[in-house]
């Protein structure tokens, strides 16, 4: 009743029941894999949601802060504690879903024209969730964090002509760290990064809307799939509730970042097996495994971790970006798709995707070559070494395998036969009986 | 049945969890009763929705991308070639100078300190601002060093290492890599190791950066004896401290 | 009685080995007859019964396996004499080994101190909660958490193996006190722990487990719909 007499009020004043009444009506295509970005969303909502609850407890000043987390993590305390549990969680499954979600529309196509400007959104809203995560549990200034923000800050320094500027503004002082580091991070983390991504996810979520999402069902004229209201809505509401679930029940058993272990950052203090959140680690790996020639050009050095530090990063984020303009260019296939291709349909697609994720795993798994080292009893020179080689020649390797494999599977892949036509419709032929005929609307 | 034990469930674990956070339950009891709320609610929505029997083919036109071919636009709608488009060019350029001129005021190139605070006779002294004997340590010790009255300058931090010859060697702390505290101290190897990314420096060898990323070895730091019989520098640190930069020219 | 008391005697002593049996059973092979090593094992000559007492009291010496490196992460892994053996031991090398860090004395102190100790001085090679953690080629810095106070102090005060020494002018009773309590403190459960949440051990099995619920959820969204009327 109520519900009926707002719409009522609103379609008086603003005509939304038209609307509404199409937005109720619309067709969604319907398949698994299409719920990972939701879960990447409802991440990004409890981000949001614990996020400003969490404002209201922290502290933002270089001495406050630590003291002021650690009130949060006293269990004596349960809401503040689970509040700031489920946050750091929800950072860590955000981009883990990001990433999942990125390499479905990798791998099924789904970035191809209409959709470029859709994926390059996406890319930089990895980016930006990385970055978010960062600065975020950087705000601690705890014993970990602060000295993954020392190696941030030296490979600010290590950029050639501007490392001081731009060390300078990340750090907001003359060195590490400053008084106001606190202060700059804060308000990177609650208010421009999070801003940005939410303008670019309501650009994402408006282009699938407008542009209509892609489908498996391999019939390009029309959007095939389940209404929204009430049966998408309902599962989407659902997959919305298992997220909070999962969230809850890791707050629940497990324990995160225990920043009372870690004591308050100080600059002559580091402890034995210091490494970031998972989805920095890659530039952790890159850093163990790169080269130590600092080069000097007209005796102005440029410091070893330049390479690995910032050029890696920035190189794969580039590529990312441009991969749809990429593979038009190979592939030479211009026109608009809205029906998804099984990953084995495009070889190169799945050599490409199957190198970039090895490169990955293995610099992921590179930030503990001590560790491993250790555990194998493998002196860590040699191990290094190893990881070098894979490095270098993995890639190629890893694509062609997985190309090949590609090309199998495809070739054994019973085919979906032809679009659906339009219409089927009976013909007399010139004996006098009728045959079918397939009719595609032109 | 199965959505009403869904909500119950739903119900339950919100009530119960409100609850456990009003009298005070450890945090596991609130967490968990937040996630018996949402299994539940997840389920009773999951439910719904499977009890819908809803079709997943149906379907609607998609609407073509495009090129669009619109009309042209109407007689007073259109505007020839503007005279001074020249200047309303260099007009919108002028503006975008301007506009930079809050951005690179922003950006203030800071002087990256380079104080070390130490310097000829200045005392080593610990965390708490004591200085250390010359009897401090042991063959095989090491101890993180401060210049007197600088405790807190970050690239002041040294390490105080007695040999087993029992002589003493102090190296700049920060790593020549990426400014991590250069911390682990294998005596019977005599190498210092940085945790961060594994740089191993030879302590016999004037921390010869012998493996590992980091670029170069680190400082070392002349000591003496006063005539207290403290521990002293004789001069700053023989090297630049910490990771180079641009500007650092060599 | 009295002719027979001086051959029970014999007889009950000479069923406890001496010193001096026990080192040239488990030890001279590696250790030299006279205690100066041999290519095999070191010298133990002035190398203090802290040392002496670390080794033995965790078990690391007699090695199990002679010729095998003892550096290696599952360190506690040697023979692991019994405690009267180890005093007789003890007593029988006190000579040799004199001039060295002696046995310390220790008790746990104040903890608030130690952590700030441990942190400066320990954290570096055997991590935070005393996990332990590498320490370059393929060596360990061992976890803590089944160490004694004694084990500890005699750890400290000799620096065995790779770690280094902290004499008593660098370490004072109080700081051996604080620190090796601190060390204890570590091990024993917080007030109302024990059960979930279960503590972290790092940023590794955190991110871990952030994969393993996004899985979780994908289980959840193709099962639960799996059986949904297909057109």
């Amino acid at each position: 009743m109520i519900v009926r007499r707002t719409a009522t009020w609103l379609d008086e004043r603003f005509g939304t029941n038209t609307f509404l009444h199409a937005a109720l009506a619309k067709i969604y295509p319907d398949h698994w894999s299409f719920y990972l970005g939701e879960f990447a969303l409802y991440f990004f909502m409890v981000l949001v949601g614990t996020g400003i609850w969490l404002t209201f407890a922290f502290d933002a000043s270089a001495q406050g802060a630590y003291p002021s987390v650690l009130a949060l993590a006293d269990r004596s305390h349960p809401i503040g504690y689970v509040i700031r549990q489920v946050h750091h969680w929800a950072a860590v499954c955000f981009v883990a879903a990001i990433l999942v979600h990125m390499g479905r529309i990798f791998f099924s196509g789904a970035f191809r024209k209409p959709r470029e400007l859709n994926w390059m959104i996406g890319v930089c809203m990895l980016m930006l969730a990385s970055f978010t995560g960062f600065t975020g549990y950087s705000l601690p200034n705890d014993g970990l964090s602060g000295t993954g923000l020392r190696i941030a800050y030296s490979v600010a320094l290590s950029i050639p002509l501007i490392g001081r500027w731009a060390a300078g503004v990340f750090v907001g002082g003359d060195d590490f760290p400053a008084p106001l580091l606190t202060t700059h991070l804060y308000t990177l983390h609650v208010y421009y990064l999070p801003v940005t991504i939410g303008v670019l996810l309501a650009l994402h979520l408006f282009f699938v809307v407008y542009q209509k999402h892609t489908q498996f069902v391999r019939d390009p004229k029309r959007v095939v799939g389940r209404r929204f209201w009430p049966d998408y809505a309902l599962r989407t509401v659902a997959a919305l509730g298992a997220t909070l679930a999962v969230l809850a029940l890791m707050a629940t058993f497990f324990e995160i970042n225990p920043v009372g272990d870690y004591g308050p950052y100080r600059p002559w203090i580091v402890m034995n097996g210091a490494v970031p959140d998972w989805y920095a680690a890659f530039l952790e790996g890159a850093l163990r495994l790169g080269p130590r020639t600092e080069f000097v050009i007209a005796g102005h050095p440029i410091p070893p971790v330049f390479w690995p530090g910032l050029v890696l990063p920035t190189l794969t984020f580039l590529f990312l970006l441009a991969w749809p303009f990429i593979e038009v260019r190979v592939t030479g296939d211009r026109a608009a798709h809205d029906v998804l291709q099984r990953p084995s349909a495009v070889p190169l697609r799945v050599a490409v995707g199957a190198a970039l994720i090895f490169e990955g795993l293995l610099l992921t798994i590179a930030a503990g070559d001590d560790q491993t080292a250790a555990t194998l009893h493998v002196p860590l020179d040699t191990l290094v070494w190893i990881y070098r080689v894979a490095l270098l020649a993995g890639p190629f390797a890893v694509g062609l395998l997985a190309a090949r494999i590609a090309v199998e599977v495809h070739v054994r892949t019973p085919d979906d036969g032809p679009p659906r036509p339009d219409a089927v419709v009976l013909v007399r032929n010139a004996a006098g009986g009728y045959v079918e005929e397939e009719v595609q609307a032109g | 049945m199965t959505i009403a034990f869904f909500l119950v469930l739903t119900i339950a674990g919100a009530l119960g969890a409100a609850a456990a956070a009003a009298f005070g339950a450890p945090p596991s009891a609130f967490a968990g009763g937040i996630a018996l709320a949402f299994i539940g609610f997840a389920g009773a929505a999951g439910a719904a929705a499977s009890a819908l029997h809803a079709r997943d083919d149906l379907s609607e036109p998609r609407t073509a991308h495009g090129p669009t071919h619109p009309p042209p636009l109407p007689d007073d709608a259109r505007v020839a070639r503007p005279r001074f488009l020249r200047l309303w060019f260099a007009a919108a350029g002028a503006f975008a100078v301007l506009g930079l001129v809050p951005l690179i005021s922003l950006a203030r190139k800071p002087g990256r300190a380079g104080r070390t605070g130490w310097g000829a006779g200045v005392r080593l002294v610990d965390e708490n601002n004591t200085p250390i004997p010359h009897d401090r340590l042991v063959a095989g010790g090491i101890e993180t060093v401060f210049p007197q009255g600088a405790v807190g300058l970050p690239e002041a931090p040294a390490v105080l290492i007695r040999g087993d010859d029992g002589g003493y060697r102090a190296y700049s702390k920060v790593c020549t890599h990426a400014g991590c505290p250069v911390a682990l101290y294998r005596h019977a190897s005599h190498q210092l190791i940085c945790p961060c990314h594994q740089s191993i420096f030879d302590v016999d060898d004037g921390a010869k950066n012998v493996s590992g990323p980091a670029p170069r070895p680190l400082p070392a730091l002349a000591l003496g004896v006063d005539a207290a019989g403290f521990l002293i520098a004789r001069g700053d640190f023989d090297g630049p401290v910490g990771p180079d930069d641009w500007d650092r020219v060599v | 009685m009295l002719t027979l008391a001086p051959w029970l005697l014999t007889v009950v002593l000479a069923a406890a080995p001496t010193g001096a049996d026990i080192y040239a059973t488990a030890c001279a092979s590696c250790h030299g007859a006279q205690q100066w090593g041999s290519p095999d094992g070191p010298s133990l000559h002035r190398v203090g019964m802290a040392d002496v007492d670390f080794y033995l009291m965790t078990g690391r010496m007699p090695a199990a396996k002679p010729w095998i490196e003892v550096a290696h992460r599952d360190e506690r892994a040697g023979q692991a004499l019994p405690l009267g053996h180890i005093r007789a031991l003890e007593a029988y090398l006190a000579p040799v080994v004199a001039g060295g860090p002696p046995l310390p004395e220790v008790a746990s102190g104040n903890l608030a101190r130690g952590y700030q100790v441990y942190a400066v001085n320990c954290q570096q090679c055997h991590a935070v909660g005393g996990n332990g953690g590498s320490i370059g080629r393929a060596d360990w810095a061992p976890a803590l958490h089944q160490a004694t106070i004694n084990e500890v102090a005699d750890a400290i005060r000799a620096g065995p193996g790779e770690m280094p020494r902290f004499g008593d002018q660098q370490f004072t009773q109080a700081d051996l006190d604080d620190v090796a309590g601190y060390v204890l403190s570590m091990q024993i459960a917080q007030p109302g722990s024990g059960g979930p949440p279960f503590p972290s051990t790092g940023p590794v099995p955190e991110g871990a487990l952030g994969y393993v619920a996004i899985i979780v959820l994908i289980a959840f969204v193709f099962g639960s719909w799996r059986h949904d009327r297909k057109a």
